[in-house]
């Protein structure tokens, strides 16, 4: 491999990707664009929920019970007696039905019931338990306090929970790092994925469909120099496609941060920030995995014919990859394996999660760091080989 | 200038057609030897599947013999690519394959560099060849947007941007309009009269006929006659050059 040819090939791929408009819209504006849009409609709509049942909740109640004149004090509920409660809620005249099936003594026995296909109806209900349980929770602190009793003298076993970080006085992980911890690597792995999808199908079946690839390879640029410079450019801009979806996640973020949260309150996920080592990790395994990734999309678009064919081939390697992804989405930090780590795109997954947990094992990370290039190794053999096969590189349709 | 010792090209036959036929290779090219004197236009005469388009390949670096080999120059073809490459530019007709969102100028600049040609040359020899084209005003035009003529003369231009003495034209005038037609075959002889050796591979009779000093005629691989146009139709007793052309396939087909 010579590096000037290696600099003319990929800069004139970088050249023309930049000139492919509808790549660039997808793949770089659109994350840009869509997530902002995406966090301030998702965020608004969780809060609305939240704040309508808080707020609006229309509750219909049996008529003529005691139960009614608990709950009519309550601010922010839209209380009606009702003959048949369950007829008004399914009229649509009240989101949740309090049916009082008997009471007396102080004692109510009730059934709430609610449209489970409205979330409205849902939330509402939420909103109805929580006030009858804090009404309950009242009612025994009265009745004990009276008796001169009190809670602590019920339960005879005193609980308190710990994690193990806490308890070994280490720094414990926090709620943002294990959500993020779920959400980051297969965001990764799905936008790198889907950015080098496209760039590898048109850099090689692409120079083949459109019959650029023969006068290419009678130039004096060796396979060597073509192969290393079209791998780097679709390896730049799979990683380009994941800072523009990781900007456009940053940016809804700052347009709306309880987006993130869905609702719930953030402040209860705890501070989370990455050490620098840790980010210098993450960095590096996303460039890693990116490698990889491309080395596929170029193996897989080296073989095809045409640029349909690489896209068909690609999707169905992509489609395995999100198998280590999906499986490992629950997993923590500790859950993760040593043998996880020589095993493609799981490793990766895995060492991703690790760093985000707060597990530094640095044997782990370099077990996969190393297998990771091997791996790639082996592709950029393949791909190598490929681009070496006449029948392969002059099969056209 | 080029020279063919016993070039042979066996293509692996698989799949379907191996368990139908038996056949484990194809022959496309069998042990074909014929040499090319400088400042020449050579004919490849031939049907579709003839070895025409292989035997460029071969030239060209893009495929290896089977068997036998080339010389450009000197340059054996298998031992020294490289130098072969830099000796040589290769054009194919019909569908012409350009980068399309790079523009007209960009498409030849690309090639003069992964041919070492200096940026300050390749620009001048650009402009010299746009001109000679008559295509200036559409260099700094995406080639996306260039017309099928227009496309056909930038690739010409790409294809020899390198300045190689040895030429080899794959159907260059497959495609073009009767106006775009004359002005290839025009730069086509314009080559020659320059010294530049032309190796033109086609099917059509005519335009082997206007522009070739020497032809020769493949079937199935195999060279089946040579000569200049009068000493093929000599040898052959025939009145034209495509009388010789049929008479010489329908002899390689009883064999």
């Amino acid at each position: 491999m010579r590096n000037a040819y290696f600099a003319v090939v990929l800069k004139k791929e970088i050249l023309d990707m930049l000139r492919d408009r509808r790549a660039l819209i997808t793949n770089l504006v659109l994350p840009l664009v869509l997530y902002p849009v995406m966090f301030l409609f998702m965020g608004s709509a969780v809060n609305s929920l939240v704040t309508d049942a808080e707020q609006n909740t229309r509750l219909a109640v049996t008529a003529g019970t005691a139960l009614y004149d608990v709950l009519s004090e309550t601010e922010g509920l839209h209380i009606a007696s009702a003959a048949d409660p369950v007829a008004e809620l399914d009229a649509g005249r009240a989101d949740v039905a309090l049916n009082v099936l008997s009471e007396g003594d102080g004692k109510y026995s009730a059934e709430i019931i609610f449209d489970d296909t409205k979330s409205a109806s849902t939330m509402s209900a939420q909103y109805v338990i929580s006030l009858l349980d804090a009404y309950n929770q009242s009612a025994v602190n009265e009745k004990l306090a009276e008796m001169g009793i009190s809670i602590a003298q019920l339960s005879p076993v005193a609980i308190t929970q710990k994690t193990l970080n806490a308890a070994a006085g280490r720094e414990e992980a926090s709620g943002a790092g294990i959500m993020l911890s779920m959400m980051l690597p297969m965001l990764v792995v799905i936008f790198l994925a889907v950015g080098g999808l496209a760039t590898a199908g048109d850099l090689f079946a692409g120079e083949k469909e459109r019959r650029t690839m023969e006068p290419l390879l009678c130039t004096r640029a060796g396979r060597g120099s073509i192969l290393g410079a079209k791998f780097t450019a679709v390896t730049l801009y799979s990683l380009l496609s994941v800072v523009a979806t990781f900007a456009g996640i940053l940016l809804g973020n700052i347009i709306n941060p309880d987006a993130m949260g869905m609702g719930i309150d953030t402040d209860a996920l705890g501070d989370f920030t990455i050490p620098p080592l840790s980010l210098l990790l993450t960095v590096i395994l996303i460039a890693v995995m990116a490698m990889v990734f491309s080395g596929l999309h170029v193996a897989v678009s080296t073989y095809s014919r045409t640029v349909k064919e690489a896209a068909t081939y690609g999707t169905f390697f992509m489609l395995v990859a999100y198998i280590p992804v999906f499986s490992t989405m629950f997993m923590q930090a500790g859950d993760i394996k040593a043998w996880m780590m020589f095993v493609p795109m799981l490793n990766v997954v895995g060492a991703m999660k690790m760093v985000l947990g707060g597990v530094s094992d640095i044997p782990f990370f370099l077990g996969c760091i190393a297998s990771s290039l091997v791996f790639l190794a082996l592709v950029l053999a393949l791909t190598r080989a490929l681009f070496r096969k006449e029948s392969v590189m002059l099969r056209t349709v | 200038m080029l020279e063919l010792k016993a070039l042979t090209k066996r293509f692996p036959v698989t799949g379907k057609h191996r368990k139908q036929t038996g056949q484990t290779s194809l022959t496309a090219v069998d042990g074909l030897s014929l040499q090319v004197s400088g400042g020449r236009i050579y004919g490849l005469l031939g049907a579709n599947g003839a070895g025409k388009t292989t035997t460029l390949r071969m030239v060209a670096t893009m495929l290896t013999p089977s068997e036998g080999t080339a010389t450009v120059d000197g340059c054996d073809i298998i031992t020294r690519a490289d130098e072969v490459r830099r000796k040589t530019g290769l054009l194919f007709g019909g569908d012409v394959g350009l980068y399309d969102r790079l523009t007209a100028y960009e498409n030849i600049q690309y090639f003069a560099r992964l041919n070492d040609v200096p940026d300050e040359v390749s620009s001048a020899r650009i402009h010299e060849l746009a001109e000679q084209f008559r295509f200036t005003e559409h260099l700094q035009k995406a080639a996306g947007k260039l017309s099928k003529g227009t496309r056909q003369k930038v690739s010409f231009a790409r294809a020899i941007i390198h300045d190689p003495q040895l030429m080899l034209f794959d159907e260059p005038t497959l495609g073009l309009d009767v106006t775009a037609k004359k002005e290839a075959e025009d730069f086509i002889l314009h080559c020659r009269d320059k010294g530049k050796t032309i190796v033109l591979s086609d099917h059509t009779l005519s335009v082997v006929e206007r522009l070739c000093d020497r032809i020769g005629i493949l079937g199935k691989g195999k060279l089946l006659g040579e000569g200049t146009i009068d000493e093929l139709t000599r040898q052959h007793e025939c009145k034209s050059l495509e009388e010789v052309f049929f008479k010489l396939a329908e002899e390689n087909a009883a064999l």
